[in-house]
Protein backbone atom coordinates (compact mmCIF):
# COMPACT_ATOMS: atom_id res chain seq x y z
CA UNK A 1 0.00 0.00 0.00
CA UNK A 2 1.13 3.51 -0.81
CA UNK A 3 1.92 5.52 2.27
CA UNK A 4 1.17 9.19 2.44
CA UNK A 5 4.88 10.05 2.63
CA UNK A 6 5.53 8.46 -0.73
CA UNK A 7 3.06 10.73 -2.51
CA UNK A 8 4.32 13.80 -4.33
CA UNK A 9 2.98 17.27 -3.53
CA UNK A 10 0.87 17.39 -6.67
CA UNK A 11 -1.04 14.26 -5.83
CA UNK A 12 -1.49 15.60 -2.30
CA UNK A 13 -3.20 18.65 -3.75
CA UNK A 14 -5.47 16.45 -5.83
CA UNK A 15 -6.29 14.30 -2.82
CA UNK A 16 -7.12 17.36 -0.75
CA UNK A 17 -9.22 18.82 -3.56
CA UNK A 18 -11.28 15.66 -3.77
CA UNK A 19 -11.62 15.10 -0.04
CA UNK A 20 -14.17 16.71 2.24
CA UNK A 21 -11.43 17.93 4.59
CA UNK A 22 -11.32 21.61 5.39
CA UNK A 23 -7.73 21.66 6.58
CA UNK A 24 -4.73 19.43 6.10
CA UNK A 25 -1.22 19.55 7.48
CA UNK A 26 1.64 17.20 6.79
CA UNK A 27 5.24 17.25 7.89
CA UNK A 28 7.77 14.76 6.58
CA UNK A 29 11.54 14.61 6.77
CA UNK A 30 11.74 16.50 3.47
CA UNK A 31 8.89 18.94 3.50
CA UNK A 32 6.06 20.48 5.45
CA UNK A 33 2.73 21.36 3.82
CA UNK A 34 -0.42 23.13 5.03
CA UNK A 35 -3.62 23.28 3.03
CA UNK A 36 -6.79 25.11 3.91
CA UNK A 37 -10.03 25.27 1.99
CA UNK A 38 -11.85 28.61 1.65
CA UNK A 39 -15.29 27.97 3.09
CA UNK A 40 -18.00 27.78 0.46
CA UNK A 41 -21.38 29.42 0.95
CA UNK A 42 -22.92 26.05 1.81
CA UNK A 43 -20.29 25.12 4.36
CA UNK A 44 -20.62 28.55 5.94
CA UNK A 45 -24.33 27.93 6.49
CA UNK A 46 -23.41 24.77 8.32
CA UNK A 47 -25.35 22.44 6.10
CA UNK A 48 -23.97 19.23 4.73
CA UNK A 49 -23.20 19.82 1.07
CA UNK A 50 -25.04 17.48 -1.23
CA UNK A 51 -22.56 15.02 -2.67
CA UNK A 52 -21.70 16.03 -6.19
CA UNK A 53 -22.98 13.59 -8.71
CA UNK A 54 -20.11 12.12 -10.62
CA UNK A 55 -21.41 9.49 -13.00
CA UNK A 56 -19.86 6.14 -12.24
CA UNK A 57 -17.77 4.71 -15.02
CA UNK A 58 -19.40 1.88 -16.94
CA UNK A 59 -18.98 -1.42 -15.18
CA UNK A 60 -18.01 0.33 -11.96
CA UNK A 61 -20.28 -0.57 -9.10
CA UNK A 62 -20.14 1.61 -6.06
CA UNK A 63 -21.61 0.85 -2.68
CA UNK A 64 -22.41 3.20 0.15
CA UNK A 65 -21.32 2.58 3.72
CA UNK A 66 -23.79 4.12 6.18
CA UNK A 67 -23.64 5.08 9.82
CA UNK A 68 -24.90 2.41 12.23
CA UNK A 69 -25.46 4.92 15.04
CA UNK A 70 -26.21 8.57 15.78
CA UNK A 71 -23.06 10.51 16.62
CA UNK A 72 -20.31 12.83 15.44
CA UNK A 73 -18.29 11.76 12.42
CA UNK A 74 -14.48 11.96 12.48
CA UNK A 75 -12.10 10.97 9.70
CA UNK A 76 -9.08 11.18 11.97
CA UNK A 77 -8.34 9.33 15.21
CA UNK A 78 -7.24 12.63 16.84
CA UNK A 79 -7.47 16.30 15.81
CA UNK A 80 -3.88 16.44 14.53
CA UNK A 81 -3.60 12.88 13.28
CA UNK A 82 -3.76 11.89 9.61
CA UNK A 83 -7.10 10.56 8.37
CA UNK A 84 -7.86 6.85 8.51
CA UNK A 85 -8.69 6.88 4.82
CA UNK A 86 -8.71 9.27 1.91
CA UNK A 87 -10.06 9.15 -1.60
CA UNK A 88 -8.36 6.40 -3.52
CA UNK A 89 -7.08 4.55 -0.48
CA UNK A 90 -7.80 0.88 -0.25
CA UNK A 91 -8.80 -0.83 2.96
CA UNK A 92 -9.03 -4.46 3.95
CA UNK A 93 -11.84 -6.12 5.82
CA UNK A 94 -11.69 -4.99 9.44
CA UNK A 95 -9.67 -1.84 8.74
CA UNK A 96 -10.91 1.29 10.47
CA UNK A 97 -12.69 3.79 8.21
CA UNK A 98 -13.64 6.50 10.68
CA UNK A 99 -14.75 7.09 14.25
CA UNK A 100 -18.21 8.07 15.33
CA UNK A 101 -18.34 9.65 18.73
CA UNK A 102 -21.42 8.76 20.73
CA UNK A 103 -22.05 8.82 24.47
CA UNK A 104 -18.43 9.93 25.06
CA UNK A 105 -17.18 6.81 23.29
CA UNK A 106 -15.14 6.82 20.11
CA UNK A 107 -16.72 4.03 18.08
CA UNK A 108 -14.41 2.88 15.31
CA UNK A 109 -16.26 1.85 12.20
CA UNK A 110 -14.52 -1.04 10.45
CA UNK A 111 -14.85 -2.01 6.81
CA UNK A 112 -16.98 -5.11 6.41
CA UNK A 113 -15.22 -5.95 3.16
CA UNK A 114 -12.08 -4.94 1.29
CA UNK A 115 -12.76 -1.82 -0.75
CA UNK A 116 -11.43 1.35 -2.28
CA UNK A 117 -12.72 4.71 -1.09
CA UNK A 118 -14.39 6.59 -3.96
CA UNK A 119 -15.83 9.50 -2.02
CA UNK A 120 -16.27 10.67 1.54
CA UNK A 121 -19.93 11.60 1.86
CA UNK A 122 -20.16 12.85 5.45
CA UNK A 123 -18.72 16.10 6.70
CA UNK A 124 -16.04 15.66 9.36
CA UNK A 125 -17.05 16.76 12.84
CA UNK A 126 -20.70 16.97 11.83
CA UNK A 127 -23.55 14.95 13.21
CA UNK A 128 -24.52 11.80 11.40
CA UNK A 129 -27.85 10.06 11.90
CA UNK A 130 -28.59 6.36 11.64
CA UNK A 131 -28.28 5.36 8.00
CA UNK A 132 -26.41 8.53 7.00
CA UNK A 133 -24.15 7.86 3.98
CA UNK A 134 -20.47 8.01 5.05
CA UNK A 135 -18.39 6.59 2.20
CA UNK A 136 -18.89 5.63 -1.38
CA UNK A 137 -16.67 2.63 -2.01
CA UNK A 138 -15.75 0.15 -4.71
CA UNK A 139 -15.67 -3.45 -3.50
CA UNK A 140 -12.32 -5.11 -4.20
CA UNK B 1 -35.57 27.29 30.08
CA UNK B 2 -36.54 24.72 27.49
CA UNK B 3 -36.08 26.02 23.96
CA UNK B 4 -35.84 22.81 21.98
CA UNK B 5 -37.32 19.39 22.68
CA UNK B 6 -36.41 16.02 21.22
CA UNK B 7 -39.46 13.82 20.81
CA UNK B 8 -38.55 10.17 21.22
CA UNK B 9 -41.72 8.68 19.82
CA UNK B 10 -43.79 8.25 16.71
CA UNK B 11 -47.30 8.30 15.32
CA UNK B 12 -50.10 10.46 16.61
CA UNK B 13 -48.47 11.13 19.98
CA UNK B 14 -45.27 12.46 18.40
CA UNK B 15 -47.44 14.77 16.30
CA UNK B 16 -49.43 15.81 19.40
CA UNK B 17 -46.17 16.85 21.10
CA UNK B 18 -44.86 18.67 18.00
CA UNK B 19 -48.09 20.67 18.01
CA UNK B 20 -47.73 21.57 21.70
CA UNK B 21 -44.16 22.72 21.02
CA UNK B 22 -45.35 24.97 18.20
CA UNK B 23 -48.04 26.45 20.46
CA UNK B 24 -45.37 27.26 23.05
CA UNK B 25 -42.84 28.62 20.56
CA UNK B 26 -40.45 25.76 21.35
CA UNK B 27 -38.42 24.06 18.61
CA UNK B 28 -39.02 20.34 18.11
CA UNK B 29 -36.80 17.54 16.85
CA UNK B 30 -38.43 14.20 16.07
CA UNK B 31 -36.28 11.10 16.49
CA UNK B 32 -37.61 8.52 14.06
CA UNK B 33 -36.94 5.12 12.54
CA UNK B 34 -36.16 4.58 8.86
CA UNK B 35 -39.75 3.37 8.38
CA UNK B 36 -41.28 6.57 9.79
CA UNK B 37 -39.29 9.00 7.67
CA UNK B 38 -42.37 10.14 5.74
CA UNK B 39 -44.77 10.57 8.66
CA UNK B 40 -46.50 13.81 9.62
CA UNK B 41 -44.63 14.30 12.91
CA UNK B 42 -41.31 14.22 11.01
CA UNK B 43 -42.68 16.59 8.40
CA UNK B 44 -44.04 19.13 10.89
CA UNK B 45 -41.10 19.11 13.32
CA UNK B 46 -38.37 21.73 12.97
CA UNK B 47 -35.74 19.00 12.67
CA UNK B 48 -35.58 15.24 12.55
CA UNK B 49 -32.97 12.59 13.22
CA UNK B 50 -33.08 8.99 12.10
CA UNK B 51 -32.19 6.79 15.09
CA UNK B 52 -32.46 3.30 13.65
CA UNK B 53 -34.32 0.79 11.55
CA UNK B 54 -37.94 -0.32 11.74
CA UNK B 55 -38.03 -2.78 14.65
CA UNK B 56 -38.60 -0.85 17.90
CA UNK B 57 -35.59 -2.49 19.55
CA UNK B 58 -33.41 -1.05 16.80
CA UNK B 59 -34.78 2.50 17.00
CA UNK B 60 -37.35 3.76 19.51
CA UNK B 61 -35.73 1.74 22.30
CA UNK B 62 -32.16 2.73 21.37
CA UNK B 63 -31.53 5.01 24.34
CA UNK B 64 -27.97 5.92 23.31
CA UNK B 65 -28.96 7.01 19.80
CA UNK B 66 -31.85 9.04 21.18
CA UNK B 67 -29.73 10.86 23.75
CA UNK B 68 -26.96 11.51 21.20
CA UNK B 69 -29.54 12.89 18.78
CA UNK B 70 -30.81 15.24 21.51
CA UNK B 71 -27.30 16.41 22.43
CA UNK B 72 -26.11 16.89 18.85
CA UNK B 73 -29.20 18.85 17.83
CA UNK B 74 -28.76 20.96 21.00
CA UNK B 75 -32.06 20.08 22.64
CA UNK B 76 -32.54 20.82 26.34
CA UNK B 77 -35.22 18.22 26.96
CA UNK B 78 -36.55 14.86 25.83
CA UNK B 79 -40.25 14.06 25.67
CA UNK B 80 -40.61 10.27 25.69
CA UNK B 81 -44.30 10.28 24.68
CA UNK B 82 -46.26 7.12 25.50
CA UNK B 83 -44.94 3.57 25.57
CA UNK B 84 -41.38 2.83 24.36
CA UNK B 85 -39.01 4.43 26.91
CA UNK B 86 -41.59 6.61 28.68
CA UNK B 87 -41.71 4.48 31.84
CA UNK B 88 -38.15 3.24 31.71
CA UNK B 89 -36.44 4.53 34.87
CA UNK B 90 -32.96 3.70 33.55
CA UNK B 91 -33.60 5.81 30.45
CA UNK B 92 -34.97 8.72 32.48
CA UNK B 93 -31.83 8.55 34.63
CA UNK B 94 -29.59 8.50 31.55
CA UNK B 95 -31.41 11.60 30.26
CA UNK B 96 -30.96 13.34 33.60
CA UNK B 97 -27.27 12.42 33.66
CA UNK B 98 -26.80 13.79 30.16
CA UNK B 99 -27.89 17.15 31.60
CA UNK B 100 -31.21 17.12 29.76
CA UNK B 101 -34.68 17.57 31.21
CA UNK B 102 -36.83 14.44 31.10
CA UNK B 103 -40.40 15.52 30.44
CA UNK B 104 -42.01 13.21 32.95
CA UNK B 105 -41.51 12.19 36.56
CA UNK B 106 -38.08 11.87 38.19
CA UNK B 107 -36.37 8.56 37.38
CA UNK B 108 -36.68 7.49 41.05
CA UNK B 109 -40.46 7.96 40.94
CA UNK B 110 -40.71 5.91 37.74
CA UNK B 111 -38.67 3.13 39.34
CA UNK B 112 -40.78 3.20 42.50
CA UNK B 113 -44.20 3.04 40.87
CA UNK B 114 -42.94 0.63 38.22
CA UNK B 115 -42.67 -2.06 40.85
CA UNK B 116 -46.18 -3.25 41.71
CA UNK B 117 -45.24 -4.46 45.19
CA UNK B 118 -43.57 -1.15 46.08
CA UNK B 119 -46.43 0.85 44.53
CA UNK B 120 -49.04 -1.08 46.56
CA UNK B 121 -47.04 -0.48 49.73
CA UNK B 122 -46.84 3.28 49.20
CA UNK B 123 -50.51 3.45 48.12
CA UNK B 124 -51.61 1.67 51.30
CA UNK B 125 -49.48 4.04 53.39
CA UNK B 126 -51.11 7.03 51.67
CA UNK B 127 -54.52 5.66 52.63
CA UNK B 128 -55.47 4.41 49.16
CA UNK B 129 -57.50 1.18 49.20
CA UNK B 130 -55.66 -1.73 47.57
CA UNK B 131 -57.01 -5.11 46.44
CA UNK B 132 -56.71 -7.78 49.14
CA UNK B 133 -53.52 -9.70 48.53
CA UNK B 134 -49.93 -10.31 49.53
CA UNK B 135 -48.03 -7.33 50.79
CA UNK B 136 -44.69 -8.72 49.71
CA UNK B 137 -43.41 -10.43 46.60
CA UNK B 138 -44.11 -14.17 46.43
CA UNK B 139 -41.32 -16.35 47.82
CA UNK B 140 -42.27 -19.57 46.07
CA UNK B 141 -45.18 -21.75 44.99
CA UNK B 142 -46.03 -22.74 48.60
CA UNK B 143 -46.20 -19.06 49.54
CA UNK B 144 -48.56 -18.45 46.61
CA UNK B 145 -50.78 -21.37 47.67
CA UNK B 146 -50.87 -20.15 51.27
CA UNK B 147 -51.83 -16.56 50.35
CA UNK B 148 -54.40 -17.68 47.77
CA UNK B 149 -55.90 -20.06 50.34
CA UNK B 150 -56.42 -17.25 52.81
CA UNK B 151 -57.82 -14.83 50.16
CA UNK B 152 -60.07 -17.33 48.43
CA UNK B 153 -60.04 -18.09 44.68
CA UNK B 154 -60.02 -16.73 42.01
CA UNK B 155 -56.73 -14.89 42.44
CA UNK B 156 -54.42 -13.19 39.98
CA UNK B 157 -50.63 -13.53 39.81
CA UNK B 158 -48.91 -10.46 38.44
CA UNK B 159 -45.35 -9.72 37.45
CA UNK B 160 -44.13 -6.99 39.82
CA UNK B 161 -42.49 -5.23 36.90
CA UNK B 162 -45.45 -5.81 34.57
CA UNK B 163 -48.14 -3.56 33.22
CA UNK B 164 -50.59 -3.09 30.40
CA UNK B 165 -52.03 -6.56 30.84
CA UNK B 166 -48.76 -8.38 30.37
CA UNK B 167 -47.37 -10.97 32.74
CA UNK B 168 -50.68 -11.71 34.48
CA UNK B 169 -52.29 -15.09 35.19
CA UNK B 170 -55.70 -15.71 36.64
CA UNK B 171 -55.88 -18.76 38.93
CA UNK B 172 -59.36 -20.19 39.43
CA UNK B 173 -58.52 -22.96 41.93
CA UNK B 174 -55.74 -24.62 43.89
CA UNK B 175 -55.10 -27.21 41.17
CA UNK B 176 -54.31 -24.50 38.63
CA UNK B 177 -51.75 -22.73 40.82
CA UNK B 178 -48.57 -24.71 40.08
CA UNK B 179 -48.95 -24.30 36.34
CA UNK B 180 -49.96 -20.62 36.49
CA UNK B 181 -47.12 -19.82 38.88
CA UNK B 182 -44.54 -21.39 36.58
CA UNK B 183 -45.92 -19.64 33.48
CA UNK B 184 -46.18 -16.24 35.15
CA UNK B 185 -42.59 -16.57 36.37
CA UNK B 186 -41.40 -17.45 32.89
CA UNK B 187 -43.34 -14.57 31.28
CA UNK B 188 -42.11 -12.09 33.88
CA UNK B 189 -38.52 -13.06 33.18
CA UNK B 190 -39.06 -13.01 29.45
CA UNK B 191 -40.90 -9.70 29.13
CA UNK B 192 -39.53 -7.72 32.05
CA UNK B 193 -36.24 -9.49 32.86
CA UNK B 194 -37.49 -9.63 36.45
CA UNK B 195 -39.10 -12.77 37.83
CA UNK B 196 -40.64 -11.12 40.90
CA UNK B 197 -44.35 -11.95 41.26
CA UNK B 198 -47.12 -10.99 43.61
CA UNK B 199 -50.64 -12.18 44.17
CA UNK B 200 -53.98 -10.41 44.62
CA UNK B 201 -57.63 -11.35 44.76
CA UNK B 202 -59.01 -11.43 41.22
CA UNK B 203 -61.99 -9.19 40.62
CA UNK B 204 -64.31 -10.53 37.97
CA UNK B 205 -65.45 -7.98 35.36
CA UNK B 206 -64.65 -4.84 37.34
CA UNK B 207 -64.91 -1.33 36.00
CA UNK B 208 -61.68 0.37 35.15
CA UNK B 209 -61.63 3.99 36.27
CA UNK B 210 -58.60 6.25 36.40
CA UNK B 211 -57.87 9.71 37.73
CA UNK B 212 -55.80 12.21 35.73
CA UNK B 213 -53.36 14.30 37.76
CA UNK B 214 -50.84 17.06 37.33
CA UNK B 215 -48.15 17.77 39.92
CA UNK B 216 -45.17 20.09 40.11
CA UNK B 217 -42.81 17.85 42.11
CA UNK B 218 -42.96 20.16 45.12
CA UNK B 219 -46.24 19.03 46.62
CA UNK B 220 -48.70 20.96 44.46
CA UNK B 221 -51.13 18.43 42.97
CA UNK B 222 -54.39 18.86 41.08
CA UNK B 223 -56.71 16.28 39.56
CA UNK B 224 -58.67 16.67 36.33
CA UNK B 225 -61.39 14.21 37.22
CA UNK B 226 -61.70 10.60 36.23
CA UNK B 227 -61.99 8.62 33.02
CA UNK B 228 -63.86 5.37 32.66
CA UNK B 229 -61.83 2.99 30.50
CA UNK B 230 -63.78 -0.20 31.14
CA UNK B 231 -64.51 -1.01 27.53
CA UNK B 232 -61.48 -3.10 26.62
CA UNK B 233 -60.52 -5.96 24.39
CA UNK B 234 -57.78 -8.13 25.89
CA UNK B 235 -56.69 -5.30 28.24
CA UNK B 236 -56.50 -2.82 25.35
CA UNK B 237 -58.79 0.15 25.88
CA UNK B 238 -61.39 0.88 23.19
CA UNK B 239 -63.54 3.73 24.56
CA UNK B 240 -62.73 6.20 27.32
CA UNK B 241 -65.11 8.73 28.78
CA UNK B 242 -65.36 11.40 31.43
CA UNK B 243 -67.17 11.72 33.75
CA UNK B 244 -67.54 7.99 34.39
CA UNK B 245 -71.20 7.04 33.96
CA UNK B 246 -73.19 5.75 36.94
CA UNK B 247 -70.50 6.48 39.48
CA UNK B 248 -71.65 7.88 42.80
CA UNK B 249 -70.48 11.37 43.68
CA UNK B 250 -69.03 9.95 46.90
CA UNK B 251 -66.85 7.42 45.08
CA UNK B 252 -65.79 9.98 42.50
CA UNK B 253 -64.58 12.30 45.23
CA UNK B 254 -62.97 9.54 47.31
CA UNK B 255 -61.05 8.29 44.28
CA UNK B 256 -59.83 11.77 43.36
CA UNK B 257 -58.68 12.64 46.86
CA UNK B 258 -56.97 9.24 47.29
CA UNK B 259 -55.11 9.87 44.01
CA UNK B 260 -54.04 13.35 45.09
CA UNK B 261 -52.81 11.94 48.42
CA UNK B 262 -50.80 9.26 46.62
CA UNK B 263 -49.17 11.79 44.26
CA UNK B 264 -48.29 13.98 47.25
CA UNK B 265 -46.73 10.98 48.99
CA UNK B 266 -44.73 10.24 45.86
CA UNK B 267 -43.58 13.84 45.44
CA UNK B 268 -44.72 13.28 41.88
CA UNK B 269 -43.73 15.64 39.05
CA UNK B 270 -45.57 15.95 35.75
CA UNK B 271 -48.71 14.38 34.32
CA UNK B 272 -49.75 10.97 35.59
CA UNK B 273 -52.68 8.70 36.22
CA UNK B 274 -53.83 6.51 39.07
CA UNK B 275 -55.78 3.50 37.84
CA UNK B 276 -58.47 1.85 39.94
CA UNK B 277 -60.62 -1.23 39.72
CA UNK B 278 -64.22 -0.62 40.74
CA UNK B 279 -66.13 -3.58 42.11
CA UNK B 280 -69.66 -2.66 43.19
CA UNK B 281 -69.38 -0.20 46.06
CA UNK B 282 -65.59 -0.61 46.45
CA UNK B 283 -62.63 0.69 44.53
CA UNK B 284 -59.06 -0.55 44.65
CA UNK B 285 -55.73 0.89 43.57
CA UNK B 286 -54.35 -0.89 40.52
CA UNK B 287 -51.32 1.07 39.32
CA UNK B 288 -49.78 4.45 38.61
CA UNK B 289 -49.12 5.33 34.98
CA UNK B 290 -46.13 7.60 35.28
CA UNK B 291 -46.59 9.26 31.90
CA UNK B 292 -49.08 10.82 29.52
CA UNK B 293 -51.82 8.47 28.39
CA UNK B 294 -53.36 7.77 25.01
CA UNK B 295 -56.76 8.90 26.32
CA UNK B 296 -55.50 12.23 27.72
CA UNK B 297 -57.65 14.30 25.28
CA UNK B 298 -60.78 13.18 27.16
CA UNK B 299 -59.58 15.02 30.27
CA UNK B 300 -58.39 17.96 28.18
CA UNK B 301 -61.90 18.41 26.80
CA UNK B 302 -63.69 18.34 30.16
CA UNK B 303 -61.10 20.45 32.00
CA UNK B 304 -59.87 22.85 29.33
CA UNK B 305 -56.29 22.08 30.41
CA UNK B 306 -53.76 21.22 27.71
CA UNK B 307 -51.91 18.31 29.33
CA UNK B 308 -48.90 18.24 27.02
CA UNK B 309 -48.40 21.96 27.39
CA UNK B 310 -48.68 21.52 31.18
CA UNK B 311 -46.08 18.72 31.09
CA UNK B 312 -43.63 20.98 29.30
CA UNK B 313 -44.29 23.92 31.61
CA UNK B 314 -43.76 21.74 34.67
CA UNK B 315 -40.47 20.48 33.19
CA UNK B 316 -39.49 24.13 32.71
CA UNK B 317 -39.93 24.60 36.45
CA UNK B 318 -42.79 27.03 35.96
CA UNK B 319 -44.91 25.12 38.48
CA UNK B 320 -48.55 24.29 38.01
CA UNK B 321 -49.95 27.79 37.90
CA UNK B 322 -53.21 26.12 38.89
CA UNK B 323 -54.94 25.14 42.09
CA UNK B 324 -57.83 22.70 42.38
CA UNK B 325 -60.20 25.66 42.59
CA UNK B 326 -59.09 26.72 39.10
CA UNK B 327 -60.13 23.39 37.59
CA UNK B 328 -63.74 23.41 36.41
CA UNK B 329 -64.83 20.10 35.00
CA UNK B 330 -67.71 20.72 32.65
CA UNK B 331 -69.69 18.63 30.21
CA UNK B 332 -68.81 15.24 28.86
CA UNK B 333 -66.11 13.79 26.60
CA UNK B 334 -65.75 10.41 24.90
CA UNK B 335 -62.85 8.94 22.95
CA UNK B 336 -63.10 6.12 20.44
CA UNK B 337 -59.90 4.39 19.38
CA UNK B 338 -59.76 3.24 15.80
CA UNK B 339 -57.28 0.39 15.45
CA UNK B 340 -55.91 -1.46 12.45
CA UNK B 341 -56.21 -5.20 12.27
CA UNK B 342 -53.25 -5.63 9.94
CA UNK B 343 -50.53 -3.72 8.14
CA UNK B 344 -50.67 -2.22 4.66
CA UNK B 345 -51.21 0.95 2.68
CA UNK B 346 -54.19 3.14 3.48
CA UNK B 347 -55.65 3.75 0.06
CA UNK B 348 -58.23 6.20 1.36
CA UNK B 349 -58.61 7.95 4.70
CA UNK B 350 -61.42 10.32 5.60
CA UNK B 351 -61.60 11.55 9.15
CA UNK B 352 -64.66 13.17 10.71
CA UNK B 353 -64.94 16.87 11.46
CA UNK B 354 -67.58 19.37 12.42
CA UNK B 355 -68.78 20.69 15.77
CA UNK B 356 -67.66 18.98 18.98
CA UNK B 357 -65.27 16.62 17.20
CA UNK B 358 -61.51 16.36 17.68
CA UNK B 359 -59.41 13.84 15.75
CA UNK B 360 -55.86 12.95 16.74
CA UNK B 361 -54.25 10.95 13.95
CA UNK B 362 -51.03 10.85 11.97
CA UNK B 363 -52.49 9.18 8.93
CA UNK B 364 -53.76 10.32 5.57
CA UNK B 365 -54.61 8.66 2.28
CA UNK B 366 -51.49 6.89 1.04
CA UNK B 367 -49.92 6.40 4.49
CA UNK B 368 -48.22 3.07 4.97
CA UNK B 369 -48.82 1.10 8.17
CA UNK B 370 -45.74 -0.77 9.29
CA UNK B 371 -46.12 -4.12 11.04
CA UNK B 372 -43.47 -2.99 13.55
CA UNK B 373 -45.72 -0.66 15.54
CA UNK B 374 -48.96 -0.58 17.46
CA UNK B 375 -52.28 -0.64 15.74
CA UNK B 376 -53.70 2.75 16.75
CA UNK B 377 -54.86 4.60 13.63
CA UNK B 378 -56.83 7.47 15.06
CA UNK B 379 -58.53 8.78 18.17
CA UNK B 380 -61.91 10.37 17.62
CA UNK B 381 -62.85 12.47 20.63
CA UNK B 382 -66.12 14.29 21.07
CA UNK B 383 -67.26 16.79 23.65
CA UNK B 384 -70.84 17.50 24.64
CA UNK B 385 -73.02 18.88 27.39
CA UNK B 386 -74.24 15.43 28.41
CA UNK B 387 -73.47 11.77 27.80
CA UNK B 388 -76.55 11.28 25.60
CA UNK B 389 -75.56 14.21 23.43
CA UNK B 390 -71.97 12.93 23.30
CA UNK B 391 -73.03 9.47 22.13
CA UNK B 392 -75.07 11.04 19.31
CA UNK B 393 -72.12 13.19 18.22
CA UNK B 394 -69.81 10.15 18.30
CA UNK B 395 -72.27 8.17 16.19
CA UNK B 396 -72.31 10.97 13.61
CA UNK B 397 -68.51 11.24 13.70
CA UNK B 398 -67.90 7.51 13.26
CA UNK B 399 -70.35 7.43 10.36
CA UNK B 400 -68.12 9.92 8.53
CA UNK B 401 -64.98 7.81 8.88
CA UNK B 402 -63.64 6.01 5.84
CA UNK B 403 -60.47 3.92 6.07
CA UNK B 404 -59.73 1.76 3.06
CA UNK B 405 -56.75 -0.49 2.54
CA UNK B 406 -56.52 -2.22 5.92
CA UNK B 407 -59.01 -3.99 8.15
CA UNK B 408 -60.04 -1.90 11.15
CA UNK B 409 -62.14 -2.27 14.29
CA UNK B 410 -64.53 0.45 13.12
CA UNK B 411 -67.43 -1.99 12.69
CA UNK B 412 -66.97 -3.34 16.21
CA UNK B 413 -66.68 0.15 17.65
CA UNK B 414 -69.95 1.18 15.99
CA UNK B 415 -71.59 -1.96 17.41
CA UNK B 416 -70.37 -1.20 20.91
CA UNK B 417 -71.54 2.40 20.65
CA UNK B 418 -74.98 1.24 19.55
CA UNK B 419 -75.27 -1.48 22.22
CA UNK B 420 -77.78 -1.18 25.02
CA UNK B 421 -75.13 -1.94 27.63
CA UNK B 422 -72.92 0.92 26.54
CA UNK B 423 -75.79 3.36 26.01
CA UNK B 424 -77.16 2.85 29.50
CA UNK B 425 -73.70 3.25 31.01
CA UNK B 426 -73.35 -0.16 32.62
CA UNK B 427 -69.78 -0.49 31.44
CA UNK B 428 -67.44 -3.19 32.73
CA UNK B 429 -64.38 -4.94 31.37
CA UNK B 430 -66.77 -7.72 30.35
CA UNK B 431 -68.69 -5.48 27.93
CA UNK B 432 -66.67 -6.26 24.81
CA UNK B 433 -67.19 -9.98 25.36
CA UNK B 434 -70.91 -9.54 25.88
CA UNK B 435 -71.50 -7.25 22.92
CA UNK B 436 -69.04 -8.56 20.32
CA UNK B 437 -67.84 -12.07 21.13
CA UNK B 438 -71.22 -13.45 22.15
CA UNK B 439 -72.98 -11.92 19.20
CA UNK B 440 -70.45 -13.50 16.87
CA UNK B 441 -70.95 -16.89 18.54
CA UNK B 442 -74.71 -16.66 18.15
CA UNK B 443 -74.32 -15.79 14.48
Amino acid sequence: MKTIESLDIESLFTLFEESSLSEFELATEHYEVKMKRTPTAEAAKGTVPAPETKPAEPGEEVEVITSPIVGTFYLTPAPDAPPYVAIGSTVGKGDVLCTIEAMKLMNQLEAEFACQIVRVLAKPEAMVEFGAPLFEVKRL
Amino acid sequence: MIEKILIANRGEIALRIVRACKDLGIKSVVAHSTVDRDTMAVEFADEHVCIGSGPTGESYLQADNIIMAACLTRCDAIHPGIGFLSENAAFAKQVEEAGLAFIGPASDTIALVGNKVAARRIARKAGVPITPGGEEALIDLDDALRIAGSLGYPVIIKASAGGGGRGMRIVRDEEGMANAYALAKKEALLFFADGELHLERYIQNPRHVEVQLLADGHGAVVHLGERDCSVQKRHQKLFEESPAPRLSEAMREAMASASVALFRALGYRGAGTVEFLVDGPSFYFMEVNARLQVEHPVSELVSGVDLVRAQIEIAQGKGLGLSQADIHLTGYALECRINAQGAGTLTRVRMPSGPQVRVDTFLESGSVLSPHYDSLLAKVIVSAKSRDEGLAVMERALDEVIIDGVETNLGEQRQILASKLFRCGTVTTGLYGEVITQRKNHG
